[in-house]
């Protein structure tokens, strides 16, 4: 249950899993409808639409996780 | 302290004390106290969630954390922090504001009945309450060491400042002076991190120093299983625990069913604010390390071999002149306010809503419960300071309340996915995963697993409880779910 047997699996899986997540919220979030992104807005103003926001932010991470390895 | 450090954290103190004083006439009803009215700003609640979760225990004991192990402390604010927050405010959060709760244990009573919600408030408001304790009494150690006050003058000031805009103002108070205490802790960190970079000799410095020193994991975030310390102890970061552990259950745990980090979203003038709150507070989430992680790389290069718990205050003495270490000074008490606000109202939220106003007196009206949810507050900040002493000397009590805390992350995740996307998920079910899950992690944490591992397993096994005996049990019926459950989305 520790997963300590993962011991000899080489670190670049646990980088690329962790991409993989940051890819998967990415794909999960970029594809939500419009109607939802933007239910209880004021305005349909641009610049409100969070998939615009989620995407700069989960590029940095996986450029991070990338540099950092 | 210089007189010029001591004018900033006077003017620190004095604004704070002002702005919580203005907010507190605003407070009319039991809406506004405990969810503002429902009125804050996108950009006020990301930057109090975020500032709620940097104390001042983190801003000495992450750098301490980096000086030994490296960048990888910075798991904690990025895969820790930032999926589960884009999830959480795209899809949680939104579930949370149309259900019209005021707390966790609110939603999770309506969803799965009054037996889950009275284990959930009683020990979240336990938690929330001995945690008050340990913040004086931690902060107040290292004041004693970075400011040279006396002890009782730092637990004393700060404590009848937040008592003075946490009881008036409520959460807005609350998130507001956050605000405040956001832009402080920033401009403190950074200015520490700016000037160690500089005195390094930048990025391409950092790495020459670092590898003069001669670590081979510093600069890695994800670490291999099994790897130790100089000192041979586990490093805290190996990878599957880090993904498995802390970016699928504790953070979405945290993020997602936090009270202190729920009340603030559903403080947001509307639904939109409300999940964009969360997506702001992951931006500035990706900045923290910046300002409490570096720090410690920086101690370690130019600093080289010290007690790692010294280095923040070394690096302060080292690298600020004047003025801007009294920003830091400042930050300290900024870290230790916002926690400390924190906790306060949401202890005296849970206490009112869901155990005095669900249990002991329903039906009173709006104003007797704003008194009681005052009454709390001062009560709650009156305790963590008349516990300092008692924490001082027992430091294994509010590691005991910690520890039994974490028992409950996997279980509570499993029953908030379930609760918000599963409508087959019944009162029994929620029943059966809670206790279920929570005698699972108690077996694991007695067997000795890292708490990583434990909220993985705890999680799984509460799971299959929770979906196992929802299915042999009658469904909820439709009427009782109506705005508790995902509808499909189309």
């Amino acid at each position: 249950m520790s997963f300590d047997w993962l011991a000899g699996v080489p670190l670049a899986w646990g980088v690329g899993l962790t991409v993989a997540l940051y890819l998967t919220v990415l794909v999960w979030a970029v594809t939500r409808p419009r109607r939802l992104i933007y239910s209880g807005a004021p305005d349909g103003a641009r610049w409100r639409d969070l998939r615009l926001w989620v995407v700069p932010l989960v590029l940095t991470q996986i450029v991070l996780y990338l540099v950092f390895r | 302290m210089a007189a010029l450090d001591l004018t900033v954290v006077g003017a620190y103190l004095l604004g704070t004390l002002l702005l919580g004083l203005y907010l507190t006439r605003r407070v009319r009803s039991g809406a506004d106290f405990f969810v503002a009215g429902r009125r804050l700003p996108f950009w006020a609640v990301g930057m109090s969630i975020v500032v709620s979760d940097i104390g001042a225990l983190e801003m000495v004991g992450g750098t301490a954390a980096a000086y030994r192990y490296g960048v990888a402390q910075a798991n904690y604010e990025w895969v820790g922090c930032i999926p589960a927050m884009v999830v959480g405010g795209l899809l949680f959060v939104p579930l949370y504001w149309r259900a019209g709760v005021f707390s966790v244990p609110e939603y999770l009573g309506r969803r799965y009945g009054a037996a889950v919600q009275a284990i959930q408030a009683a020990v979240w408001f336990c938690f929330l309450a001995a945690a008050l304790g340990v913040f004086f009494q931690a902060s107040a150690e290292m004041m004693v060491g970075v400011l040279g006050w006396p002890r009782w003058l730092s637990v004393g000031l700060t404590a009848a400042i937040v008592a003075v805009y946490t009881t008036g103002g409520g959460l807005e108070a609350v998130v507001l002076t956050d605000v405040i205490q956001c832009v402080i802790l920033f401009a403190g960190g950074l200015a520490l991190a700016g000037s160690g970079l500089a005195r390094v000799g930048g990025v391409g410095g950092l790495r020459a120093a670092l590898a003069r020193r001669g670590t081979r994991h510093h600069l890695e975030l994800l670490m291999p299983v099994g790897l130790r310390g100089a000192d041979g102890a586990p490093t805290g970061y190996p990878w599957p625990g880090i993904l498995l552990g802390l970016g699928l259950v504790l953070s979405p745990a945290y993020w997602i069913g936090n009270q202190a980090i729920v009340q603030r979203t559903l403080g947001s003038r509307d639904e939109w604010s409300a999940r964009s709150a969360m997506i702001f507070g992951g931006m500035l989430k990706t900045l923290v390390p910046a300002a409490f992680v570096l720090p410690g790389l920086l101690g370690l290069a130019l600093l080289g071999e010290r007690d790692p718990n010294g280095v923040y205050a070394e690096l302060i003495g080292a690298l600020l002149p004047a003025g801007l270490r009294g920003v830091l000074y400042a930050a300290f008490l900024a870290a230790l306010m916002s926690s400390v606000d924190s906790y306060t109202n949401s202890a005296a939220t849970i206490f009112t809503r869901d155990i005095y106003g669900r249990f002991l007196a329903r039906e009173r009206e709006d104003l007797h419960y704003l008194r009681v949810g005052r009454l709390t507050s001062l009560v709650v900040i009156g305790l963590g300071v008349a516990s300092v002493p008692l924490v001082a000397r027992y430091h294994t009590i509010y590691d005991a309340f910690q520890s039994f805390l974490s028992l409950f992350q996997g279980p509570t995740l499993a029953l908030l996915l379930c609760g918000l996307l599963w409508r087959r998920a019944t009162t029994a079910g929620g029943l059966a995963g809670l206790l279920g899950g929570l005698g699972a992690a108690l077996l694991l944490q007695v067997s000795g697993l890292h708490y990583l591992y434990i909220a993985w397993w705890s999680f799984l096994f509460s799971l299959a409880a929770l979906v196992l005996i929802s299915l042999v049990t009658p469904p909820t019926p439709a009427e009782r779910l109506e705005g508790l459950v995902r509808e499909v989305e189309r």
